[in-house]
């Protein structure tokens, strides 16, 4: 990915700065010596200058003196070409001028080359030409002082020369130093640029790495519930950021997801176990049963036989209650995971009524009163008969008399309850909370007590809310079994 | 935080572009101070180098040509292989200029110079000295006559005593016998009032002998006066080593910083002077005339300044011009 904002860039663009700086200031340095140099160096050359017009000067009158000894005219040509060139030096010379005093000085001198010194020079070759020694003396007397007050002007530009270049060395040192002030000047603001930069970027990139270390130290210590990492910039560390992010979302979800998974097996463990225990309840079931079943054939045969035998002893409620007790015992060895209508509950009820009657004879009366609809319900084998025995043994077994069971069916909030009430003892809470867990408090009849029952219906419905005790000491106890219409449920 | 950085960055930039273009400006500036647009050129020639009357003079000469955008040649001795005046007069005669300011003096070739500049159209100004040529267009200095008469007035005005005056004059010039022409004048009216003598004394050399001797021959003399330009504090350091302190007046002509600090002590009496920057502007003043209107007054007289122990203060402060 190309970031704008990379820190190799970044980086990149700070060495450059720096170096542009760098760059600027020798340069400026370096074309400062430059100027200067070429500044001095003309001044030097003005001075040079002035030389050779002082020179040529004393040439014409060197010349000149030596034509009126020698009266070699071939000096005439050396004064003229002198003349001449000393023109010509002023000419150059006036293209630099600088100052208005040296400006003055210049016209003087070439006013005076133009008219009395060339006036006068002429005469003097003229009358030395002419022989005329009175005027050679005067012309040349005067010739000489107009060459000397040349020479004074020539003097005065020089001075002025001097003067013009101790100003400008002076200048230049000024400038110079002005130059270099700004030179450091321009060096400390490029490097207080580079700093505040560097500081201002070297803080964002601080700021943004702690941003980041403090989430991996929230995430390496297990907490994923950290806010997404906003990085106010565009370098490597936004790309780490949002690839951190990533990362602990990807690791958020993998979290959910095998939190799921471990729930699910929890619950699975969890069903199992409740299986297992529904087995186990089972078995002990079957091994009563099994125990219960110790030659079946041979016990109905016998109890036929005593039926029998009653009949023809006219004994016909032992026959009943032999049957009776034959039926109900037919009935119980049957498969404890069966599942069973509650009308087939009531037929064997009947059963144990019977028996229990002929036991307690009118001390316990027995009503029972269940809807049409209810009887169809199903319900696992052998649910409401240790329910029974229960009210018997818990209830009234132990009343003179007056002792009544109830079976009936009630409607309360739209829900269907099987309720066996007895008017007996009643229970405590502990006692309740035996009866619903224990599963070694057992029915006489059946071997099977109220919790295995209960955790039997439990199974049945897929539901903790199958069995509910009301009880008061004195007064009775109400078993209520929460009943489900034959949908969803489960073969035990 | 990124917006402070660009920011950051602008103003860097701008400040470094304007310090890189200031800079540049500074290193390609204009080295030359020469403007050849001036109007005219005079010359100036310097009678004294070294003398702060002349320093004025060229002063109030430099300004006012700075003003008016005149080039100005300051020529003296110094400055040229310690020609003459009258040399630094031929070498600006010969010269190219529009004017030429001289103090006078009264010579032959004088007369020839000017007569030369007259023919070059050159107006010559004389400044503190007059000659006694009419071919200079004009004298600008002080009136010495009636510099010498206020002297004398200045003296009978302190007392009613008879007053016996000593004249120190060194040099023979027109100023001078002007002054003490003034002078004399003066005390011809006053009944009080006595020239003792006058004296050809040098003031700088060996001065305390000389007046010593001068007061022990004439020990009547109560007021010295001085023509030379020093004269009036070198008598007042005198007096001073002499003892003479109150038995003196002295007057001075000048306006030096030793002479006012003897004036406010008591010890000059008075001293009066032309101010040397008015003589160097309207000498000036009176070439631009000639030059642009071919007008000219024959003689100006700068305005005296009589300056004593009450009103130099005032001076002092500014308020007092003449």
């Amino acid at each position: 990915m190309n970031r704008r904002h990379s820190i190799k860039r970044s980086l990149f663009l700070i060495s450059i700065l720096v170096i542009i700086s760098l760059v600027v200031g020798n340069l400026f340095s370096y074309i400062s010596y430059r100027k200067f140099n070429s500044i001095s160096k003309k001044v030097n050359e003005r001075v040079y200058e002035i030389k050779d017009m002082v020179k040529t000067n004393s040439n014409i009158d060197i010349a000149l003196s030596n034509f009126a000894l020698s009266k070699d005219t071939s000096y005439m040509d050396v004064i003229f070409n002198n003349y001449q060139d000393l023109k010509s030096l002023i000419k150059e010379y006036q293209n630099e001028v600088y100052d208005r005093k040296s400006c003055l000085y210049l016209e003087n001198i070439e006013y005076i080359l133009d008219n009395e010194y060339y006036n006068l020079l002429e005469s003097t070759i003229w009358s030395i030409r002419g022989v005329n020694e009175d005027m050679i003396q005067t012309n040349y007397y005067e010739f000489k002082k107009l060459s000397q007050y040349v020479n004074i002007y020539f003097d005065l530009l020089f001075e002025k020369e001097l003067e013009y270049s101790r100003k400008i060395t002076l200048d230049i040192d000024k400038i110079a130093a002005q130059i270099n002030l700004r030179i450091i000047v321009l060096l400390f603001i490029s490097l207080f640029f580079i700093f505040f930069i560097g500081i201002s970027y070297g803080r964002r990139l601080l700021a943004n790495l702690k941003k980041l270390t403090d989430v991996a130290e929230e995430v390496s210590g297990g907490n994923f519930n950290v806010e997404k990492i906003e990085l106010n910039s565009d370098d490597e560390t936004a790309l780490l950021a949002e690839a951190f992010n990533k990362l602990i979302e990807n690791t958020k979800l993998l979290i959910i997801k095998i939190k799921e998974n471990a729930d699910f097996e929890v619950m699975l463990h969890r069903e199992e176990s409740e299986k297992a225990k529904v087995e186990v309840l089972l078995n002990q079931a079957k091994l009563k049963g099994l125990q219960a079943q110790i030659n079946p054939h041979f016990l109905f045969n016998t109890l036929n036989v005593i039926a029998k035998t009653a009949i023809l002893e006219d004994a016909d409620d032992t026959c009943l209650l032999i049957e009776s007790v034959s039926d109900m015992l037919r009935y119980n060895l049957k498969n404890i995971d069966t599942v069973i209508t509650i009308n087939e509950e009531i037929i064997n009820l009947q059963n144990y009524i019977l028996i229990q009657k002929a036991r307690f004879g009118e001390r316990v009366k027995f009503e029972i009163d269940i809807e049409n609809e209810v009887l169809n319900f199903k319900i696992p084998f052998l649910t409401l008969q240790p329910i029974v025995e229960n009210a018997f043994m818990h209830g009234v077994e132990d009343l003179e008399e007056g002792g009544i069971i109830k079976v009936y069916s009630l409607n309360i909030e739209h829900k269907k309850y099987l309720v066996v009430e007895d008017n007996g003892n009643g229970m405590d809470e502990d006692t309740i909370n035996s009866l619903l867990t224990d599963n070694t408090i057992t029915s006489h009849s059946t071997g099977i007590g109220i919790s295995n029952v209960k955790r039997r219906l439990e199974f049945f419905y897929n539901s903790t809310d199958t069995i509910f005790i009301e009880s008061q000491i004195g007064v009775g106890t109400k078993v209520l079994v929460k009943l489900k219409e034959n949908l969803g449920v489960r073969n035990v | 935080m990124k917006n402070n950085n660009y920011i950051g960055i602008v103003i860097g930039f701008l400040i470094i572009s304007f310090f890189l273009f200031n800079s540049f400006q500074l290193i390609n500036g204009n080295y030359n101070d020469y403007e050849k647009d001036f109007s005219k050129s005079y010359i100036l020639i310097k009678r004294e180098s070294n003398n702060y009357l002349w320093n004025n003079i060229e002063k109030g000469i430099v300004d006012n040509c700075e003003t008016n955008n005149i080039a100005i040649q300051i020529l003296n001795s110094d400055n040229t292989g310690l020609l003459s005046q009258k040399e630094l007069f031929a070498m600006a005669v010969a010269g190219k200029s529009n004017g030429i300011i001289i103090s006078g003096y009264n010579s032959n070739e004088m007369e020839e110079l000017l007569n030369k500049a007259e023919d070059k159209e050159i107006p010559i100004v004389f400044i503190n000295n007059d000659g006694t040529s009419e071919l200079r267009d004009t004298f600008i200095g002080p009136n010495n006559y009636q510099i010498g008469q206020k002297s004398i007035q200045e003296i009978y005005k302190k007392s009613n005593e008879v007053m016996n005056i000593l004249v120190i004059d060194e040099y023979d010039s027109e100023n001078r016998n002007l002054l003490i022409d003034g002078m004399i004048s003066e005390i011809n009216n006053e009944k009080n009032i006595n020239l003792t003598e006058i004296v050809s004394m040098n003031t700088r050399f060996n001065f305390e002998n000389n007046l010593r001797k001068e007061l022990d021959l004439h020990p009547e003399i109560n007021v010295i006066i001085g023509t030379g330009i020093y004269d009036g504090v070198n008598i007042a350091k005198a007096i001073v080593s002499m003892n003479k302190v109150g038995e003196v007046y002295i007057i001075a002509y000048d306006n030096s910083d030793a002479t006012m600090e003897y004036i406010n002590k008591g010890i000059i009496t008075a001293t009066l002077f032309t101010d040397g920057y008015l003589v160097g502007e309207e000498a000036v003043n009176t070439l631009n005339s000639i030059n642009e209107d071919n007008i000219s007054l024959e003689v100006f007289y700068v305005p005296t300044t009589i300056l004593n122990k009450y009103n130099l203060k005032t001076y002092l402060d500014g308020d007092i011009n003449e």
